[in-house]
């Protein structure tokens, strides 16, 4: 597992395990060999290429806002000529200067002139037709771009449009609209996958999410909490697949970005109002339905898939641990979605979820001396404690006791911390 | 980079700038080689944050009453998105106004291509955009357009937007000009220090540098009361179809007011809504309400000789409750 990041505890340990006799040094070194590759470390490119489109993006929309003014003394042709000449000068510099990031960026600005374009020509001629169409056909511009180029920053300009013409459709026209959704993901999912960008396929991931939401919210009212809870497992599930990948290092980008989608439903879960409207759903016949099915059918399959492949199945109890987590929550969603209709179920796995993966991060955080790990652990139990402060606990005993056993968890959990720490100081020591 | 792959860029940017050739070049046409027509408007002013102030206009070929128009019972229910088209017919000094409504392209004649953007349900309007209700200006004259079609002195006055219109009947504003004819309506100066029901002052001004005629009688068979988004007006009766005498015409000089006085509580007034005829101030007591002058199309092929203004000129909104 790449998120699994324990070959600096596994040596402390081998080497330990050693000291104790456990193991003998030929049982040693197969141990080290069996976990050869720590996970590859994600980049998100470098500062100066992110800020140069940053100034580019502001730019463009600097462009557009001047052409917004709609200068009445100014003929119209001198205002479309001036787009024009734009468009072809950004390209025709991007074509002719040699530094990458610099031919990158003025393509970029070449992409925001021609939006600038379409919205100077609607309003040129006073278009009024169907306005997210400008969105459609930029980002299609974008995308093409970053499909040429290939440049990450046309990949994310585009990507970001195409939701916003996504969701513009839905909200403002009450139309159900798939497009964005569809494109994304055969387009710019396998666009980001070949150009080896965690930051694209992060940005991917969570436009994918928010066009689901939007699509499912107009689909059934209560669905998209549903949908992205699906989604979210999905990401989850996607990580167990890296390591047959060629591309092992997207899994940490799958978790970075379905791992707190996941926490953040859960927690909504673990509140009655939200468990309610998912019980409302009707599983069967509401709209929403074939979708919901057809997601829990990729999913179950994905994870038999995880579950019956040797190479992919779960190996450290942490691991297993982790997947159970996962379906349980995903089990009750089944069954809620079958018919089952109990609030408290849902209820309980969520905040047995949380409250479980709190344990689980804080047990990875003083194993690795993971701080961060250790800190996210505890923050989630104090907020899920938090939480249940008011629609759990009526008893001021019963809230007294819960509070008690938070603090001795804490404790434990910063004193194992800090003898691990001891430990591992000892060690490398001896060493 | 590789020779495939420059030729790809290559492509693509030609794509980017042949789609905004393409755009352009396809309104260009329409304004060179279509047919001009003027519609009457009520605008209002929000802002695009992408494209600037602009002028919404609401034309009255926007909302579509079955009931009322020729070629639309056979077209209701129509779907939304599905397109439609909006027949239209001069009634003099270049502005024309809708004629009937129809779900093919006719073959001859000025015609808009629409799309229903909202279907009608139970006696509702069919909503119908026609990609012309919207006029971008620099920032700042927004309001001013607002305010000067609100009314200058109380009088409102209707924006004639200039349409090209080429044989498809797609449509583009290429520009706006204001009616001469000028409309007020206001309570009318109370008789003896009370007034007992609601009575209202009508005022027609002409506010071109040339003479203009309205027509007006004894009935006020000119002018009809409206309830703002009801299909409700008032009788048509006493005056039926309007058959304007020579006395009837008004010629009003340059800034020349035409005044008279409509009483409310007079039957004359009363509203139609479909269970027949009912007070104004029991059927829409707290609705908006507006006087709209119609020049009479009977008088049409008469008038010749006298510059008479025609068309609908309507009031700004008012409501009972501010008359009470």
């Amino acid at each position: 597992m790449t998120s699994d990041n324990t070959k600096p505890w596994l040596r402390a340990e081998i080497a330990q395990w050693l000291r104790e006799g456990i193991i003998s040094d030929e049982q040693a070194q197969r141990l080290l060999e069996r976990y050869p590759s720590t996970p590859e470390p994600v980049e998100y490119g470098g500062g100066k290429g992110v800020f140069a489109s940053l100034g580019v993006l502001v730019f463009g929309m600097g462009v557009m806002l001047l052409f917004a003014y709609n200068w009445a003394e100014m003929h119209r042709y001198a205002k479309l000529g001036s787009i024009f000449f734009g468009v072809a000068l950004s390209h025709g510099l991007a074509a002719l200067i040699k530094d990458p990031r610099v031919s990158s960026s003025l393509h970029l600005l070449g992409t925001m002139l021609f939006g600038a374009g379409i919205w100077l020509i609607a309003q040129v001629y006073h278009f009024s037709a169907h306005y997210p169409d400008g969105f459609l056909l930029w980002a299609m511009a974008a995308l093409l771009m970053a499909w040429v180029l290939p440049s990450l920053s046309q990949c994310l300009l585009g990507c970001a449009l195409l939701t916003l013409w996504s969701a513009v459709e839905v909200l403002e026209f009450n139309v159900l609209h798939f497009w964005a959704l569809a494109v994304l993901l055969l387009l710019q999912l396998p666009w980001a996958y070949w150009q080896r960008s965690p930051l694209a396929l992060t940005v991917v991931l969570m436009l994918l999410a928010l066009a689901l939401l939007v699509n499912s919210w107009h689909l059934q009212e209560g669905a998209a909490l549903l949908h992205a809870c699906l989604l979210a497992a999905m990401y989850l599930c996607a990580e167990h697949f890296s390591p047959r990948m060629s591309w092992s290092g997207c899994g940490s980008v799958f978790r970075r970005v379905g791992l707190p989608l996941w926490l953040a439903l859960m927690l909504i879960f673990s509140f009655a109002d939200a468990a309610n409207i998912v019980v409302q759903l009707d599983g069967q016949t509401g709209a929403a339905a074939p979708l919901t099915w057809s997601m829990l059918f990729v999913l179950g399959a994905a994870w038999l898939w995880v579950l019956l492949d040797k190479s992919l199945r779960p190996r450290s109890p942490i691991q297993i641990a982790e997947c159970a987590l996962l379906l349980l929550p995903l089990l009750v969603l089944a069954a809620i979605s079958g018919g089952v209709h109990k609030v408290g179920m849902i209820m309980t796995a969520a905040n047995l979820s949380v409250l479980a993966y709190g344990v689980l991060f804080i047990v990875r955080g003083t194993s690795s001396l993971d701080r961060r790990q250790l800190v996210l652990g505890c923050g989630l139990i104090v907020l899920l404690v938090g939480l249940r402060f008011t629609d759990l606990f009526e008893s001021l005993l019963a809230r007294a006791g819960v509070f008690l056993l938070l603090g001795v968890l804490l404790f434990l959990a910063g004193l194992r911390y800090s003898r691990q720490k001891q430990r591992r100081l000892q060690e490398q020591r001896h060493v | 980079m590789s020779r495939l792959r420059a030729i790809l860029l290559l492509l693509a940017i030609a794509a980017q700038l042949g789609t905004l050739a393409y755009m352009v070049a396809d309104k260009e046409a329409i304004i060179r080689h279509g047919h001009t027509v003027y519609l009457r408007t009520l605008p209002l002013d929000p802002r695009d944050p992408m494209r600037g102030d602009y002028v919404r206009l609401a034309y009255s070929l926007n909302q579509l009453y079955p009931s009322r128009l020729p070629g639309l019972q056979g077209l209701v229910p129509a779907r939304r998105g599905e397109v439609v088209y909006a027949l239209l017919r001069p009634v003099g000094d270049g502005v024309y106004e809708l004629d009937g409504i129809a779900d093919r392209a006719p073959e001859s004649g000025v015609f808009l291509r629409g799309r229903v953007q909202a279907e009608a349900v139970a006696g509702e309007a069919l909503r119908v955009n026609y990609g012309i209700e919207q006029l971008f200006v620099e920032q700042g004259q927004g309001i001013d357009i607002e305010q000067r079609q609100r009314g200058e002195a109380g009088f409102r006055r209707s924006m004639e937007v200039a349409l090209a219109v080429d044989e498809q009947g797609r449509a583009i504003v290429t520009g706006y000009r204001w009616a001469p004819l000028a409309i007020s309506v206001s309570p009318a100066p109370e008789i003896d220090g009370a007034a007992a029901t609601p009575r209202l002052l009508v005022q027609l001004k002409n506010l071109a540098d040339y003479p203009l005629a309205v027509v007006d009688n004894a009935e006020h068979c000119g002018v009809v009361l409206t309830v703002v988004n009801r299909l409700a007006s008032s009788a048509a009766a006493p005056c039926g179809r309007y058959l304007v005498s020579r006395e009837d015409i008004i010629e009003l000089a340059p800034g020349a007011v035409h005044r008279f006085t409509i009483d409310l509580a007079h039957r004359r007034w009363f509203v139609d809504g479909g269970d027949g005829l009912q007070d104004v101030r029991e059927f829409a007591p707290v609705s908006s309400l507006r006087l709209v002058y119609r020049s009479p199309a009977a008088l049409q092929e008469a008038s010749a000789e006298i510059n008479l203004w025609r068309g609908e000129l309507h009031s700004a909104p008012f409501s009972l409750r501010g008359f009470e």
